[in-house]
């Protein structure tokens, strides 16, 4: 009999609050994700602990090849996150980022879809906290807007559920074999999950608003959850190819000109989330193999970046890039850090990126998408300029900026330094990674030619930084917001509002002020009748009429 | 600019920082960017299917889509932030853009 591994987080929060505040607690928050791992680390694939519910079979541990790579990469980023919070105090977020992580971790071992809608709706609940934890107002007001979208999510999900299970009978979860109305709600609530492009805006506007600590987190799970779902319900999706392209493309625009660095990073996740849809969207076994590689080292890298800006922002007390800069004089280490999840976001021979990416390429060329191929090849260079030189650049190098802080605590340090050699490993010893994927590869990434030519496009794409930067094109950081699509809800959608319910109520009081100006007259007439001057006597007399008419009308009426 | 930075690898860094260091990088920059595209010419293409082997028998194609991709990704995003730019404030106080200005005014007066 095995324990399902998000039984293991649930009851690790439910226990948290007796452990005593201090290392004890942050001993516990690193065990609970190790206790879980082994619970399904060597478990062979099939599917466990099921249960009945109104005639429906629900799985709740169902270990497959694709789960099992995602669950995995889900259990060592929660040891990583957890190590990296070790110092924390807070327990609205140690069971917060429990819970999240757990309930992640359900939702992809579940093996139906009504198990899967709970999950799905639980780790929308469960991270909200860690966008609020901040404990702003605005990061109030965030947290609202995030947890609107994730419920959006969440019903057009339940949604799509009910009509499928209605038309199949069946709810287990696999692929969608037609796009029919149910297939497509369902689509969008994995979409907005995934940040597709128009549906993408939560993103960027809650992760920048959690905390140090509280961003890493949510950068490892809800998207990749997403990527997952895509990945088992609508592999080879044409139209997946064409929205990931997109994903790929757009936010590097943003990104090169965002101020907030921690937000660049939130751009720099949906430009990587695109490559993964193109692959479910290709949805041949190398396209497949491709997304599950790029999740599984895109988790690891986007950990590490958003825990070294975590670590400026701890330590620098922000993370604007206009405000910043010649921190490697104050925290070096964590400059290395920073510079080495760049290297593998940048996909730089040796650094996980690398063994990742070339896969989608390669599948994406195969099949003939060259348009596509051509504009991932532009995200890749752009993802080097904004990303890989930006982040490290701005924060560490550029002007001195004269903050002088000390170097990130110790735990920080040591979680950058696990995920780091992580990167660099799977990167140089891609097989035991390449070993887990859902189907046999026999990729080889390390070609002289791959290797020279990806080296080519990033360095030529260095050098252009370079002349930019000397030319002073190079947009300098700037204190601003930057408009994007949810202008629409956060500026336009209340002013409509605000300016219909204006004119309706003027309307109303225009249409109704003679109206009115004659009830004032009538009432004050009454008023003699049964105004103050005949106290409570007459008002007794007015309700008996009142009730003698209702009798009245009663007796009528039958 | 003598301040000596508390870390060894702080010490390290800044020789990277010095405009000396800055010329080096560049210099080597150019160097293995011409290296790269000569190296480029004589390896075998097997990696590579439909336009990534057309593309490969240009020489330094690769060099050349990254440099002028990246620099086009800049100039256009340059020219977005007319469009789109906005004071920190435009959302407040809805927002945490400018909690951290806010929060620096407040403290500085």
């Amino acid at each position: 009999m095995s324990i399902p591994p998000f039984l293991f987080y649930l009851a690790g929060a439910l226990v948290l609050p007796l452990v005593p505040k201090g290392a004890m607690r942050s001993l516990f928050l690193l065990l609970v994700p190790v206790l879980a791992l082994t619970q399904f680390v060597v478990l062979p694939f099939g599917e466990y602990a099921s249960a009945e519910l109104f005639g429906y079979t629900l799985i709740l541990l169902r270990l497959d090849a694709l789960a099992y790579a995602f669950s995995l990469i889900f259990s060592i980023a929660a040891f990583l996150a957890a190590l990296f919070a070790w110092h924390i105090r807070d327990t609205t977020q140690q069971i917060a980022t429990l819970i999240y992580s757990g309930v992640a971790i359900g939702a992809v071992q579940a093996g139906d879809l009504i198990t899967l809608f709970c999950f799905w709706e639980a780790t929308a609940f469960a991270s909200v906290f860690l966008v609020w934890a901040r404990r702003t107002d605005g990061a109030y007001f965030t947290g609202m807007r995030y947890l609107i979208f994730q419920m959006l999510s969440g019903l057009l999900l339940l949604a799509g559920i009910i009509l499928h299970i209605n038309a199949t009978g069946s709810n287990l979860f696999v692929q969608f074999p037609d796009i029919n109305f149910a297939a497509v709600l369902i689509l969008l609530a994995f979409g907005i999950k995934c940040a597709f492009p128009l549906l993408h805006d939560w993103l960027q506007d809650a992760y920048p608003a959690s905390t140090p600590t509280g961003t890493v987190v949510l950068s490892v799970f809800t998207t990749k959850l997403a990527v997952y779902a895509l990945a088992r319900g609508f592999p080879g999706l044409e139209a997946l190819v064409y929205i990931g392209a997109l994903m790929a493309l757009f936010p590097i625009f943003y990104a090169v000109i965002e101020n907030d660095l921690r937000r660049v990073l939130a751009f720099s996740l949906n430009n990587q989330l695109g490559f993964m849809v193109v692959g479910v969207g290709i949805g041949t076994p190398l396209a497949l193999n491709g997304t599950v590689t790029h999740a599984f080292c895109h988790v690891l890298y986007k950990a590490l970046l958003f825990m070294s800006m975590g670590a400026v922002l701890l330590r620098a007390g922000t993370t604007k890039g206009s405000e910043l800069g010649g921190l490697y004089k104050s925290m070096p280490y964590t400059t290395v850090f920073c510079v080495i999840g760049a290297a593998s976001i940048s996909a730089f021979p040796l650094f996980s990126g690398f063994i990742s990416k070339s896969l989608i390429l390669s599948a994406a060329d195969k099949q003939g998408y060259t348009l596509v191929w051509f504009a991932l090849l532009f995200a890749s260079a752009g993802v080097f300029h904004y990303c890989g030189i930006k982040i490290p650049y701005f924060a560490f190098f550029a002007r001195d900026s004269g903050i002088r802080c000390r170097e990130a605590p110790w735990n920080m340090l040591l979680a950058m330094g696990l995920t780091a050699l992580l990167c660099v490993g799977i990167g140089v010893f891609p097989q035991p990674l390449y070993n887990i994927l859902p189907y046999g590869v026999s990729y080889v990434p390390y070609t002289a030619d791959h290797v020279v030519f990806q080296l080519q496009l990033l360095l030529f794409s260095a050098l252009a930084f370079m002349v930019l930067m000397s030319k002073g094109i190079y947009p300098a950081g700037l204190r601003s917001v930057n408009l994007s699509s949810d202008i629409v809800y956060r500026k336009w959608l209340p002013r409509v509002l605000l300016w219909t319910w204006g004119s309706i109520e003027q309307f109303v009081v225009s249409i109704t002020a003679p109206l009115r100006r004659e009830s004032r007259q009538i009432f004050r007439n009454i008023g003699v009748v049964i105004g103050n001057e005949h106290g409570s006597g007459v008002m007794l007399l007015w309700v008996g009429v009142l009730l003698v008419f209702l009798l009245a009308l009663t007796y009528l009426a039958r | 600019m003598n301040e000596q930075p508390r870390f060894l690898l702080s010490r390290l860094l800044q020789r990277i920082d010095s405009p000396l260091g800055v010329k080096r990088i560049c210099y080597i920059l150019l160097v293995a960017c011409g290296l790269l595209v000569a190296i480029g010419l004589f390896i075998p293409h097997h990696d590579a299917y439909g336009m990534g082997a057309i593309v490969a028998r240009i020489p330094g194609f690769y060099g050349i889509y990254g440099f002028v991709m990246s620099a086009l990704l800049v100039i256009i995003a340059k020219a977005l932030r007319r469009i789109l730019m906005r004071s920190e404030d435009y959302y407040a106080p809805r927002t945490i853009d400018n909690e951290e200005t806010q929060k620096e005014r407040n403290s500085s007066t």
